[in-house]
């Protein structure tokens, strides 16, 4: 064989064994619970289970008990990373066909409404592409997505973490 | 080509009868197509317009469309009235910027009579996003003061000043007439082509003394508006599932919605009838086409005998059929647009819609040109059997 | 040597799955001549014509119109070289009946640039009028009557007067005066063969009554030509 063409052979195959190589992996999606948005230092002083304390957002019995600790600690390690987690859903809006895609995704059900929301590192301020149909948000989901920390604050509280979610599926027990 | 096109229309014009017949079947069946297409667009557009700005209703626990028919359209009837209490449970609530509360069920000589306050006049938005503005007068100040809607002063021809009797109950005309309680006209309303135009304007206390109560009962609904919509849904749903009254909460925007879906089976069957009613009309011209082949013959072996190709015979006709659509369709959007802006008034006089005629857009265009189209390619079957013909024959008629 | 204005060579012709219906050995016309052809319907007349005309093709043998070999041309260049040197007229139903008398004779132009050309486009009308009145049609109201209004002689002038606009070469009349008296004949036949002498257009006469033959240069029968 002439020497360019097994030079030529030579150089085709290194390189495509260092393309290979260097082929990012698919990415590893980490399946959270609610304690990991605690930091570890923290974890001990924080509950992550539903306030005992009834809430009645209409406040007939004088003004509804605001969310507790809206400046919690958050855990940075969780910046950037592809997570999945569960939780229920507090629409903050309604797109006209009828359907939510923005919301805060919450460990308990009835958050801000029947018990007081949580404390802000305890609620994900979730954006969806495809909306969710406005009578299925009282079931549990599944979100995916790449969490980041920051801040959302609404007239129902605070959120320490944001998703844009690249999946949601709904909780199946 | 303008050969042809000429000749193709000397001869539509010598079988004149049957021509305007075709035509005329054509035009039907398009006016009913793109009637059908306005009417829909319209009214969605006139009923979404009816409630801008406006991010809940509340009533009592009814149907939602029940709900937003009498509260928007004043058309239909309340169940029940919702408490003072729970209206200024929510008047009162730190997420909720303005409520504008409503009380309905009197009548004056056929108009609904309305209960409200300055809220309506400061937050109600109709089409466009515009407040509601006086063309004379101003807002009730005085317990008997009253504003009329535009269309009330003009069909009853009340003016300023003018004194006003309300009757108990929404019948055209009650026998429980309050002689003793005589309104006075303080303002008249802008024309907004909704249902306010069709509206008397009281006080809310106004309403208990036609009733002669002491404090208001309730009212019938009220309007809300919140201070930023992240709060909107949890409000919605804290008022729903309220344990004290029987309470419903609406999305104006949602509700429409579930309107439309409603309709849309029926919508979609009366697209589909008119569509075939167009396939009907264009069956028509083709039997006109065709059976005017027979008489033709002759005239076909004469262009041929002057030097005419087959293929100018075959687009004679294609033109002629293209030639009668293009009309009929011509014709159909006139017929629609007539109808329209006859059918109008009327719409808002009975059903409080205002449907605005607008022009035709890209849809609308598409769908014309396709029943052009349509009607070409149809004529490519009598264009056909003529192009068979004309080679046939030659130069002689075969009887 | 200049071209026949007709030429016919062994011609045969055969209707597809039917026997041979025409088959003539020699056929000539010089340019200029007046022919008559004697020949009664159903005997293959209508036939010869069509192939003169270029409407139908030879099963066989070959067909020269002015030089041109129809035999060995497309459908659509036969079609286009009738249009431009070939004039027609028929024994009847000539006219389109949803033109009027003027439109009908510009027929003839519509389809033939070619022929269209030899007038100058503002000349034209005046050129129609012209051959009309020349061919008995003097009255200019006529111009604009609806041709249904007019007696059959009238109409086979108006015919003629589209078959001779433009100046074609050769005009090919199918028994045009069947509908008429003898006397209206004779009157429209001179006419005709007035107005082909002073533009030297070769006429081809077909017809069934024998007493016209005399005013041709020459006469032919389609039963002696006609081998089939």
């Amino acid at each position: 064989m002439p020497t360019s063409r097994l030079t030529a052979l030579i150089l085709t195959f290194g390189i495509s064994v260092a393309a290979f190589a260097a082929a990012p992996e698919p990415a590893k999606v980490q399946t959270l619970e609610w304690t990991d948005l605690i930091p570890l230092d923290a974890r001990g002083q924080q509950s992550s289970s539903p306030p005992a304390a009834a809430h009645d957002y209409l406040g007939e019995a004088g003004p509804a008990a605001a969310q507790q600790s809206p400046n919690a600690p958050v855990n940075s390690e969780l910046e950037g990373k592809l997570v999945k987690i569960p939780g229920f859903i507090v629409p903050l809006d309604v797109a006209k066909d009828g359907t939510v895609s923005e919301f805060f995704l919450v460990p308990y059900f009835g958050a801000c409404i029947h018990v007081p929301p949580p404390p802000a590192n305890q609620i994900v301020y979730v954006t969806t592409r495809k909306g969710i149909a406005l009578d299925s948000i009282y079931e549990a989901y599944w979100i995916t997505g790449t969490m980041k920390m920051q801040n959302k604050s609404t007239r129902l509280g605070a959120a320490a973490y944001s998703l844009s979610a690249d999946n949601v599926e709904i909780y199946k027990y | 080509m303008t050969a042809t096109l000429q000749l193709a229309l000397r001869s539509l014009v010598n079988r004149r009868a049957t021509g305007l017949l075709t035509v005329g079947a054509i035009a039907i069946s398009v006016a009913l197509l793109l009637g059908v297409q306005k009417m829909r667009s319209a009214a969605r557009e006139g009923f979404a317009s009816t409630v801008s700005g406006v991010d809940l209703i509340v009533g009592a626990r009814s149907g939602p469309l029940n709900l937003l028919l009498y509260s928007v359209f004043r058309v239909g009837d309340a169940t029940a009235n919702v408490s003072f209490e729970s209206y200024q449970l929510v008047a009162k609530h730190r997420d909720v910027a303005w409520t504008i509360p409503i009380s309905l069920g009197d009548s004056h000589r056929g108009f609904r009579v309305l209960g409200t306050d300055d809220a309506y006049f400061e937050h109600y938005r109709v089409a466009g996003g515009r407040l509601l503005a006086f063309a004379e007068g101003k807002r009730f100040s005085d317990l008997y003061d009253v504003v009329l809607g535009a269309d009330v002063a003009e069909e009853l021809h009340y003016k300023l000043g003018h004194a006003v009797v309300i009757a108990h109950g929404a019948a055209d005309v009650s026998f429980t007439q309050h002689d003793e309680q005589p309104f006075r006209v303080v303002g008249i309303l802008t024309r907004t082509g909704t249902p306010v135009d069709r509206t008397v304007h009281v006080g809310l206390e106004a309403i208990s003394a036609i009733h002669e109560t002491a404090a208001p009962a309730g009212i019938t609904a009220f309007m809300v508006g919140m201070r930023d919509r992240t709060a909107m849904l949890t409000m919605q749903r804290a008022l729903n599932e309220y344990k004290k009254e029987p309470l419903l909460a609406i999305i104006p925007g949602v509700a429409l919605k579930q309107l439309w879906d409603l309709v849309a089976v029926a919508d979609r069957a009366l697209t589909v009838v008119a569509a075939f009613v167009v396939f009907a009309g264009l069956l028509g011209m083709l039997t006109a086409i065709l059976v005017s082949l027979n008489e033709r013959r002759r005239e076909m072996a004469i262009l041929r005998s002057v030097g005419a190709r087959p293929r100018h015979v075959f687009a004679l006709l294609v033109s002629e059929a293209g030639l009668l659509a293009f009309a009929g369709v011509l014709a159909g959007i006139v017929i629609t647009y007539a109808l329209l802006a006859a059918a109008q008034p009327w719409l808002a006089a009975h059903y409080g819609i205002f449907v605005p005629v607008t022009g035709l857009n890209g849809f609308d265009l598409a769908m014309l040109g396709g029943i052009v189209v349509a009607a070409l390619a149809m004529g490519l079957f009598p264009a056909w059997r003529a192009y068979r013909n004309t080679l046939a024959d030659g130069l002689t008629i075969r009887v | 040597m200049p071209d026949d204005a007709i030429d016919l060579e062994q011609l045969t012709f055969a209707w597809p799955g039917a026997p041979a219906l025409l088959r003539i050995e020699r056929l000539r016309v010089a340019r200029g001549e007046r022919v008559f052809l004697r020949g009664p319907s159903g005997s293959g007349k209508s036939t010869l014509l069509g192939l003169i005309g270029g409407v139908l093709a030879p099963t066989g043998g070959s067909i020269r119109v002015l030089g041109q070999p129809l035999h060995d041309m497309s459908a659509s260049q036969r079609d286009r070289f009738r249009g431009q040197h070939v004039g027609f007229v028929f024994q009847m139903f000539n006219l389109i009946p949803y033109l009027s008398v003027r439109e009908n004779v510009a027929l003839a132009l519509r389809f033939a640039p070619q022929r269209a050309a030899r007038i100058p486009a503002g000349a034209r009308a005046a050129e129609a009028a012209r051959l009309l009145s020349a061919l008995g049609l003097a009255d200019p109201e006529l111009l604009d009557r609806a041709v249904t209004r007019l007696s059959i002689g009238q109409q086979q002038r108006v015919a003629a007067a589209r078959a001779l606009l433009g100046g074609p070469e050769l005009v090919v009349a199918d028994e045009p005066t069947s509908a008429l008296d003898h006397d209206a004949r004779e009157s429209f036949l001179r006419l005709l063969m007035q107005e082909c002498a002073a533009h030297g257009t070769t006429l081809l006469y077909v017809s069934h009554d024998p007493t016209l033959g005399a005013l041709f240069d020459r006469q032919y029968s389609l039963a002696e030509l006609n081998a089939a």
